[in-house]
């Protein structure tokens, strides 16, 4: 994996993260990862593991936090959750993501 | 996704935060992904899936466990910390492995680093650093060469002026903005007195503007101001190291009284830190007062029956005088200003000079360093500079060849490791972590015996400044043994990245790579270049020991051995029949004390460097200076004083009690003055001295030395004191039967029953005053002789290595040499004459090494040729005992090689 792309695609994975624990509310770390498979259709190719650096990463920036709690089938595991900053940087980076992609569309358009 | 500054600052909290936590925080993480796998499992066996299957796809679907563990800490913590950890980690556990190999290492880097520091910091205070005042730069001595007809010194005479010149100095001040004076109180210590007990300090008179000219802070109180010179003032101001060692940095002691001499003085401050006088001759000033006037209190402690004192004499040359030069004036521009004036002040009381007297000059001398007494330095200094640098040298060759050897065995792990899949990067970082950790042991331990060494130099040449390891001299060390941990580092993982790995792991132990066989032939180059070094300092610190041995060896003319000298200075100015009496009843007192055979004193102690120097004048005529080739020199002395000091007397007699002032004035004379200007005349009956203190000479006595060991025989006179015009302070000394330091507290207690006010002046035996005469080079020696056996050393250590690895080499070779038939004796002349070889090499280089470095040995001998055969054998025996010790157990290992062993291995 070149390190260029794994950026690009951090990136991405971040908001998908962070728009999953929106919709879903506190979620563990393998219902983050089957929900973003899931919404994107299988049409992603996702290693499950590179759920946790990302998760990881929002909880550094204090965006979401984490704590133990039980899973439907009885198992302890940890759950993540939007914190208020959080909640805050969805909106700045769906904006963000948003004219980022309508540019590219542009540029794809033009191309055309 | 874009990330503000506070998003920035929470990471880095929270990942300091995580390196207190590692372990919690690993435990979570195992657990958490554990957590995904069975959630992951759970839902796969209820799609219908077996356990193994559900498990299988479970982690399939993760991706690597580990991987993401991997990469998930490096998020946590700091990586490049945590590498580093590791790194050293790893390299502590590889030099554990090889405790020899570290330890070598170390103590050749810190023996080296060491070295160096403690003689550049003692070179640095000696010849470079200027006094710890402000703007030293402008600040100069006034130095001439030359007196003027008429006038006459106290000191050195090349730093004395006059009254005149000082006052005539300043009536001008458009180039110096401060002229300063200094005075000591006595030819060495002067007795103080604070409280009961009285005791000996180094004291200075000086004007008023000393503190402010020079910019020296006070601790504490209050400096001199100019009104104290003007007035006189009983007032002083104390060093901080007298204030430190006698008063334990007690502030009450300002305001309270100190006698000087008997004269009550009141403590004004105390000097800053570090501040030790301005003595060009690097003794410290522990005591300063202004310029005094009172009869107490004369010029360098001689009294004066005349009434003389600097103010009335200005053609006794006592003052010191330093100047500051205004700033931009440079030292050219100050002297050709001053120049004249000092002339014409001078001929202003002492007259024009005769026609034909050379000129006076004056010089300015930086005030830095030891002034002009640097020069006593700078040859022995230098030399042991050149030494350090040798051995320096033979050590890092040392530690280059330990490491090449080393990585030459590591060649294989190196292999291995990259085989395996190990970056370059990491092998280096890895390298240069072991390096790094020699290099920092060896600094820090280095460090500490630059302390100590620099504490013992100072010790052993009796410098009184401060000498402290300089820390730019440290910093300068710290960037070489950077530069050298980098190099190091560096070095080994070329051989281990440009050799092939398959290569190298196909070959074997025994029949080693190309890289093995150049860098064997390189060792052996150097090792050859070691013998050599090795050879000039052998040489070096054979010619410096036999100098010591010939200084040591010199016939004094007295068993200076068996007699004790100590100083008996009466305070105030008791009249000359009051201190004729006092010391009559001393001498009177000691004689009749057990162990004393007799006792006699003398004004000037011979071998403290002091003497009295005038024109020779015999029967009115008097002979011309000539640069000091007709100089006379004198002493007062007491009855008995040839025959307590064990001089022969070959004619005539001793000087006696009944040589009073009424008598005729007497004098005896030695050998040398006897041979020299009178021939096959007898001397006796005849006289010396000019009319007013013509003196008839009564005895001859054997030549002997009077100022210091290695001075050359000169004439030399001697006076009866009680035939003086005033009675000088004088030097006891007492032939003992026994050793003579013990007869001290009797002698301390007979002093203070006749006066309790009176410090016994410095005693010692009156050999060891000679013996410091040669301090230094009996310190270069001492070095030199280390150094020697020091690089003899490590040249053993080098050597022994690489003669080992050779043998370690040829195993298989040697094996089938005693398959074949080879004697056990064969094998070993074969590791010898491999040592002798490289020896017989290094010496025909090392021989001219060391003939052309003699040259710069040549200032500091003493009755010894720099030539001298000895020693080149001694250099020659010496390289050639460290091959043959050095041999030895290569050779004893290679007789014992089993055979059958060394070639089942290949």
């Amino acid at each position: 994996m070149g390190e260029n792309k794994s950026d690009v695609l951090q990136g991405t994975l971040d908001l998908m993260v962070l728009k999953t624990l929106e919709a879903m509310g506190p979620l563990h770390g393998y219902g983050v990862a089957r929900r973003i498979e899931q919404v994107s259709g299988d049409a992603l190719s996702l290693n499950q593991g590179t759920i946790y650096p990302a998760l990881l990463r929002l909880e550094q920036r204090g965006w979401v936090k984490s704590e133990w709690g039980t899973s439907e089938t009885n198992r302890r595991a940890k759950f993540y959750s939007l914190s208020r900053i959080g909640r805050k940087k969805i909106e700045e980076e769906t904006e963000n993501w948003e004219r980022i992609a309508a540019t590219m569309a542009r540029f794809l358009a033009q191309a055309n | 996704m874009s990330s503000s500054p506070m998003d920035s600052l929470r990471s880095l909290a929270s990942r300091c935060v995580s390196l207190f936590r590692r372990r919690r925080l690993d435990a979570d993480l195992d657990e958490e992904l554990l957590a995904h796998i069975d959630l992951a499992t759970a839902e796969n066996i209820n799609k219908g899936m077996l356990l193994a299957e559900a498990r299988n796809a479970a982690l399939r679907a993760f991706g690597g466990v580990t991987q993401t563990r991997e990469n998930y800490c490096e998020r946590r913590g700091f990586p490049l910390l945590q590498h580093l950890v590791r790194d050293l980690r790893f390299a502590l556990r590889q030099l554990h492995k090889s405790p020899g190999f570290a330890f070598a290492a170390v103590l050749t880097l810190a023996l080296g680093i060491g070295a160096n520091t403690a003689i550049f910091s003692v070179m640095n205070a000696v010849l470079l650093r200027t006094l710890p005042v402000h703007d030293p730069r402008q600040l100069f001595y006034l130095t001439h060469e030359n007196m003027p007809d008429k006038t006459g010194s106290t000191g050195d005479s090349r730093y004395s002026s006059g009254i005149n010149i000082y006052n005539r100095l300043r009536e001008d001040q458009s180039v110096v903005s401060d002229i300063i004076a200094y005075i000591p109180l006595s030819l060495t210590k002067t007795a103080v007195r604070f409280g009961d007990l009285p005791e000996e300090a180094r004291t200075d008179e000086v004007s008023g503007n000393f503190f402010s000219a020079l910019g020296v802070p006070m601790a504490a109180g209050l400096p001199f101001a100019s009104a104290d010179e003007v007035n006189h003032s009983s007032v002083a101001v104390i060093s901080f190291s007298y204030w430190t060692a006698r008063f334990n940095r007690d502030p009450g002691v300002v305001g309270k009284t100190i006698f000087v001499r008997g004269v009550p003085f009141t403590i004004l401050g105390v000097a800053a830190p570090h501040f030790y006088g301005v003595e060009s001759d690097g003794s410290a000033t522990d005591l300063w007062i202004p310029l005094q006037t009172r009869p107490e209190l004369p010029a360098w402690g001689i009294p004066d029956a005349t009434g003389r004192t600097i103010y009335n004499a200005p053609n006794w040359w006592a003052m010191m005088l330093m100047v500051r030069l205004k700033p931009g004036t440079t030292a050219k521009q100050g002297a050709s200003h001053l120049s004249p004036i000092y002339s014409h002040a001078s001929y202003e009381t002492a007259g024009q000079p005769n026609p034909g007297s050379p000129p006076l000059e004056l010089q300015l001398v930086p005030a830095r360093g030891l002034g002009t007494s640097s020069k006593d330095y700078d040859a022995p200094l230098h030399v042991l500079m050149g030494m350090v640098v040798l051995v320096l040298v033979i050590a890092c060759v040392n530690i280059v060849m330990l490491l090449a050897a080393r990585n030459s065995v590591r060649e294989r792990e190196f292999a291995v490791r990259l085989a395996l899949g190990a970056g370059r990067g990491s092998l280096f970082r890895q390298l240069l972590a072991e390096s790094l950790i020699l290099v920092t042991a060896g600094v820090a331990l280095g460090w500490l015996f630059a302390i100590e060494a620099t504490r013992l130099l100072a010790q052993w040449s009796k410098l009184e400044i401060s000498l402290t390891p300089d820390s730019a001299v440290l910093a300068f060390t710290l960037l070489v043994s950077a530069l050298v941990a980098l190099l190091l580092g560096l070095a080994p993982l070329r051989t281990a990245t440009s050799v092939p790995v398959g290569l190298t792991l196909k070959s074997s132990s025994s029949t080693q790579s190309t890289a093995g066989r150049s860098h064997a032939y390189s060792s052996r180059v150097l090792i050859t270049m070691q013998m050599a070094l090795c050879c000039v300092l052998l040489f070096a610190s054979g010619l410096l020991v036999r100098t010591l041995l010939n200084y040591r060896q010199t016939d004094l003319g007295m068993h200076a051995d068996s007699v004790l000298a100590f100083g008996a200075h009466p305070l105030g100015s008791p009249a000359y029949s009051t201190k004729v009496a006092f010391y009559r009843l001393l001498l009177e007192r000691l004689r009749s004390l057990p162990g004393v055979r007799s006792a006699t004193m003398a004004e000037l102690r011979p071998g403290t460097g002091w003497s009295d120097n005038n024109n020779l004048t015999i029967d009115g005529r008097v002979y011309p200076w000539e640069h000091g080739k007709n100089m006379l020199r004198s002493n007062s002395v007491a009855r008995d004083f040839f025959h307590t000091l064990g001089i022969p007397i070959l004619a005539g007699r001793d000087i006696l009690d009944s040589d009073t002032k009424s008598a005729s004035r007497v004098t005896v004379i030695n050998q040398t003055l006897a041979d020299r200007y009178f021939g096959r005349v007898d001397p006796i009956g005849h006289y010396l001295g000019d009319a007013k203190q013509r003196a008839r000479i009564v005895g001859i006595v054997r030549d002997s030395k009077y100022t210091s060991t290695d001075e050359e025989k000169m004439p030399m006179s001697w006076y009866s004191y009680q035939q003086s015009d005033s009675i000088s302070d004088m030097d006891i000394e007492l032939e003992t039967t026994a050793n003579p330091i013990s007869l001290l507290p009797a002698v301390q207690h007979i002093v203070k029953e006749i006066d309790p006010g009176i410090p016994l002046g410095s005693p010692q035996v009156l050999s060891s005053g000679f013996e410091e005469t040669y301090l230094m080079p009996a310190l270069v020696a001492r070095l030199a002789l280390f150094f020697g056996g020091l690089a003899a050393l490590l040249v053993a250590i080098g050597l022994y290595g690489t003669l080992a690895y050779r043998v370690n080499r040829r195993t298989v070779e040697i094996g089938v040499r005693l398959a074949l038939g080879a004697q056990r004796a064969q094998l070993q002349w074969m590791v010898l004459r491999d040592s002798l070889f490289l020896v017989t090499v290094g010496i025909a280089v090392g021989l001219p090494l060391a003939w052309l470095a003699s040259r710069w040995l040549a200032s500091m001998m003493y009755r010894l040729s720099v030539h001298d055969p000895f020693s080149y054998a001694a250099a020659v025996g010496g390289v050639t005992v460290v091959s043959i010790a050095a041999a030895v157990i290569p050779a004893h290992r290679a007789a014992s090689v089993d055979p059958m062993r060394a070639l089942r291995t290949e």
